[in-house]
């Protein structure tokens, strides 16, 4: 199998519609993009729509964009993923918020047991329930505001602010339910 | 740990991740949706509107045909001029029953001879130009088959009981397994291994599916087996066959989903050392996917043939296929 390239000039055959150069381009980034599309959605089969959704609407405007450079590009293609995907909850209906007063927080004691593997934080990412999970991703790993996260969500700021306290608190918990199993064995 | 300490290890745990070993990802499935999505913006408006508008004319045109084999059958003008016909034998099928070396002389000899040398009575009664079974009569023999279909050694007899069955082909369910590959070279194309099983026909051979657009595909291929027909001497003839099928189908359900289903048309060629037939067949298929892997998918049908008509190029038509 011949490595994957990626450089300007690719993005340049994309330009052009060149059928190749857009293979390329999908084999390139569909795999980061599947699994950032899969934290929110949860599901493979949604996933690959939004994913392939997503790739349409990249060469749709690929010639709206200025190459910079690869990280950029990369985010600018991620942004449009993510986008698909949140489209496709509110489509679907899943994400429906009950706007919530902001309470008092109190500061959660939280910690993280920084041996547990990256595939294993992710996978108690999708075992949070859908909205505290879409929450969660976005102002944790996307770094989202809660002023753009209401705004996107169409919900109020307070809505955000108390979804991100009770997914951290329910996966401070699966942690260290998982770090149990791991100490007796049974994972 | 403050909730941002908290945020910045999970993120940073997230951002290094490039894999998930659990999660089945398939970078071809992704492709092939996102280039059937491009052509679908390019071509799809017009594609769709024009593989639906001649989904209808296909079963518009059906359903004429169907309603004139009806009435010509009903029609007394007809009968009787047929009736008053002076029979001769035909120089096509006298040639035939020289020609043919397949042990099919005989039963030719002994369908066509009687038929042809015979007077019809006035008061007699008339066997149709083309015999018509009625939907209820059918549909029983459908379900009679269908049951004696895979085991039963009965269904044959079944068969030859209704003699006016003869030229008239039954439809009934068909396995029909398929393995699928991605094509290499054409990604867009699919690639399918077939073997198709049913009461007239066992063919293995090559398939391969273009989609035109989000809901319609272009199939085409070249296929291999055996035909079975009933002679008149009850005895059952198989033959050697080339098969060229072109279909084309309107997806009901996205065809990349597990369960799906389809309208299709089909255009089958058929060729023995006897006859050449071409055979349309208008009918909806489900489809479920047994498994999918990157090399390969497996598939089973139930097809439904709404209509099917078979038009004989060459060779006759005394031989009756069994379904």
């Amino acid at each position: 199998m011949t490595p994957l390239i990626f450089d300007e000039q690719l993005i340049e055959k994309c330009r052009s519609a060149d059928r190749k150069a857009q293979r390329a381009l999908v084999a390139y980034f569909s795999r980061p993009m599947f699994l950032h599309c899969y934290r929110y959605l949860k599901d493979k089969s949604d996933t690959e729509e939004v994913v392939s959704d997503g790739f349409v609407k990249v060469f749709q405007h690929i010639t709206d964009v200025d190459y910079r450079d690869k990280p950029s590009f990369e985010g600018w293609i991620r942004r449009i993923m993510i986008n698909e995907a949140l489209g496709f909850l509110r489509k679907r209906k899943k994400l429906m918020y009950v706007d919530e007063k902001e309470q008092e927080l109190i500061p959660e004691q939280l910690s993280v047991d920084e041996s547990l593997a990256a595939e294993d934080i992710y996978q108690l990412i999708l075992s949070l329930p859908v909205k505290y999970r879409t929450v969660f991703n976005m102002y944790v790993i996307e770094g989202y505001t809660h002023q753009e996260i209401a705004a996107i969500l169409e919900i109020t700021e307070s809505t955000s602010r108390s979804q991100l306290a009770r997914a951290r608190k329910m996966l401070q918990e699966l942690m260290v339910k998982i770090n149990e199993r791991y100490d007796t064995g049974r994972v | 740990m403050t909730p941002e300490e908290f945020d910045q290890i999970v993120k940073n745990k997230i951002d290094e991740l490039t894999y998930v070993p659990d999660l089945d990802y398939m970078e071809d499935a992704i492709w092939q949706k996102v280039y059937s999505k491009i052509k679908m913006r390019l071509f799809g408006f017009p594609f769709l509107w024009i593989g639906i508008f001649l989904m209808i004319i296909v079963g518009l045109v059906a359903t004429q045909l169907q309603n004139n084999i009806v009435k010509t059958s009903h029609d007394p003008k007809t009968q009787s001029a047929m009736q008053r016909a002076p029979v001769t034998p035909s120089k096509d099928l006298s040639a035939k029953t020289i020609e043919n070396d397949h042990g099919i002389r005989q039963s030719v000899m002994q369908t066509a001879v009687p038929v042809m040398s015979e007077v019809i009575e006035p008061a007699k009664e008339i066997v149709s130009a083309q015999p018509i079974i009625t939907m209820d009569k059918r549909k029983m023999l459908v379900d009679q088959i269908y049951s004696d279909y895979i085991h039963d050694s009965t269904y044959t007899y079944t068969l030859q009981k209704d003699s006016q069955s003869q030229m008239r082909p039954l439809s009934m369910l068909v396995p029909d397994h398929t393995s699928e590959l991605i094509d290499k070279v054409q990604p867009e194309t699919s690639h399918q291994n077939y073997l198709w099983l049913s009461s007239d026909r066992i063919i293995i051979g090559n398939r391969w599916f273009k989609p035109l657009s989000q809901r319609l595909s272009l199939g085409y291929g070249l296929g291999a087996g055996q035909s079975f027909y009933v002679a008149e001497t009850n005895t059952v003839l198989s033959m050697p066959t080339l098969e060229i099928p072109v279909e084309l189908r309107y997806y009901l359900i996205p065809r990349e989903k597990r369960f799906t289903a389809f309208m299709y048309t089909l255009l089958n060629g058929s060729f023995t050392a006897n006859t050449s037939q071409l055979t349309v067949i208008t009918g909806a298929k489900a489809q479920y996917r047994l498994w999918q892997n990157s090399r390969s998918a497996g598939f089973l049908f139930a097809d439904i043939p709404m209509y099917r008509r078979q038009l004989f190029l060459k060779g006759n038509t005394y031989q009756q296929p069994l379904r």
